[in-house]
């Protein structure tokens, strides 16, 4: 192919210009990815600890305190150690809540959540009943018969991965949960994954920039992925609003904690999502799943 | 973060490992500005605002570039996608202030020897690049602008590697035929 022509209309930018820009980007603060999660970490760890200790000293010094704390009644959930080696991470973590009848894993006095594809609503709320003898377990006892708990694997679009990074954080914050698995490609690679033929090698979830489209579909409803839910929302980046898809399927296994994942993430997309409404940052339910509708889709 | 390594293909991982080699990050701009600045001209069809746009790229993606210390290559996709998005901006803002004719007349330049002069050469084809849909000239930038390979181009614009390659084939023909 001759295409020399095309070749020749390259030039060098000046080197003038060249070596102002540079001197501008060199003036920017350079701050190495790692750093930032462990002293993110550090802080969150002191502020929960003078919070702790402000809370034990008014507890001392207020008898009217003691005596609302008597007349409360709480649920304690119920933490199992969990073998280390179930569960693949960099770093330890405290155990996730074993799934028990009756034992929520969200915790008391959160809002209500929106309502998921396949959810009955008020199956995650909290239950407020209280202690028996069976919630009293040993930490240091593992529990008999665990499954290994499989942390939620995600692969997002490049524009959202600082944001999934800082919601997966988040989500870990009290060791509740594994971490997240989560990497980042194109919206061709993540509906690849999501729509392939080996089950265990599908993400949870995936964010894109594109909307998926209808080979896509039929090549995850041929791979046995089941129906799957949609939500897009416009997204504010640092190059302009993009349009924004993230999927989900409906019904099967879900990892532990994925509807407390896809709180935090959906409050953090609200958050970043173009110019929101007081009332939307308010009620992220209204940018929810839909359940995905193959005919809209485009070949 | 818990990183998944085991995503085929050129999915990048992340920040595991703190002790990873870093990569001159002077020779990345070396290798990149070109690319990035003449990728640009092809976008906007001369060197008007080229330097501008590029600056305003490279401004952006550099704040994030701790991130693709792993994965240089990686880095270069996020440049490029950011560049789309940053020209996508520019075009909407130029197109405000200035109808579309008069655009075209800036760009086409006046007289004879002007035309011959390199500058003109490349309004040239943005005139014959004018008619073609959004994704052929997208990728003929990406090609001779950036001069990246089929591969990357792929990665950028979610088609596969052969379908760029015979994309490009049938454009650069039709092309040459009007050059």
């Amino acid at each position: 192919m001759n295409d020399e022509f095309l070749h020749h209309l390259r030039t060098a930018p000046t080197a003038q210009f060249a070596a102002a820009l540079k001197a501008r980007l060199d003036r920017q603060p350079y701050r190495p990815p790692t750093a930032r999660p462990g002293s993110r970490r550090f802080t969150v760890g002191i502020a929960l600890l003078l919070g702790a200790a402000t809370f034990a000293l008014a507890l001392v010094l207020s008898p009217e305190l003691r005596a609302l704390m008597g007349r409360a009644r709480i649920s304690t959930p119920v933490m199992t150690a969990e073998p280390v080696a179930s569960i693949r991470t960099h770093r330890p973590l405290t155990a996730p809540p074993r799934a028990q009848p009756g034992v929520p894993h969200e915790r008391a006095g959160q809002e209500s959540l929106p309502t998921l594809p396949g959810e009955v609503a008020g199956t995650t709320a909290a239950e407020p009943r209280a202690p028996d003898d069976s919630d009293v377990r040993p930490l240091a006892t593992p529990a008999e018969g665990t499954v290994p708990v499989q942390p939620i694997s995600i692969i997002t679009a490049h524009e959202l991965y600082e944001l999934t990074h800082a919601s997966a954080v988040q989500f870990t914050r009290d060791g509740r949960y594994p971490e997240p698995r989560l990497a980042e490609g194109s919206a061709s690679q993540a509906l690849a994954r999501f729509c392939g033929p080996s089950a265990s090698a599908r993400p949870d979830l995936i964010s894109t920039a594109r909307r998926m489209r209808a080979g896509e579909y039929q090549s995850c409803r041929g791979n046995g992925s089941g129906e799957l839910s949609e939500s897009k929302m416009p997204y504010r980046t640092a190059a302009g609003t993009l349009t924004l898809y993230v999927y989900i399927r409906q019904g099967g296994p879900e990892p532990v904690g994925f509807r407390d994942f896809l709180r935090t993430y959906w409050l953090a997309l609200v958050a970043e999502a173009e110019r929101p409404t007081p009332a939307e940052r308010a009620r992220p339910d209204l940018y929810f799943f839909d359940a995905l509708e193959p005919e809209d889709l485009q070949p | 973060m818990g990183i998944e390594h085991a995503a085929p293909g050129p999915l990048r991982s992340g920040d595991s490992a703190a002790d990873r080699e870093e990569p001159d990050w002077n020779a990345v701009y070396r290798d990149q500005l070109p690319r990035l600045y003449n990728y640009v001209r092809f976008r906007l069809g001369g060197d008007v605002d080229a330097e501008d746009v590029t600056a305003r790229t490279f401004e952006k993606a550099w704040q994030a570039r701790a991130r693709y210390r792993s994965d240089v290559a990686g880095f270069s996709a996020w440049l490029f996608g950011i560049a789309r998005h940053v020209i996508a901006d520019h075009v909407r803002a130029r197109r405000s202030h200035l109808p579309l004719e008069a655009a075209q007349e800036v760009a086409l330049g006046g007289t004879p020897e002007e035309e011959v002069a390199h500058g003109s050469n490349l309004a040239r084809l943005a005139r014959l690049t004018g008619n073609l849909p959004q994704r052929e000239r997208e990728l003929i930038a990406l090609k001779y602008g950036a001069e990246l390979n089929n591969r990357m181009i792929a990665r950028l614009t979610g088609l596969s590697e052969s379908n760029v390659g015979t994309i490009l084939h049938r454009v650069v023909q039709r092309l040459r035929e009007q050059w």
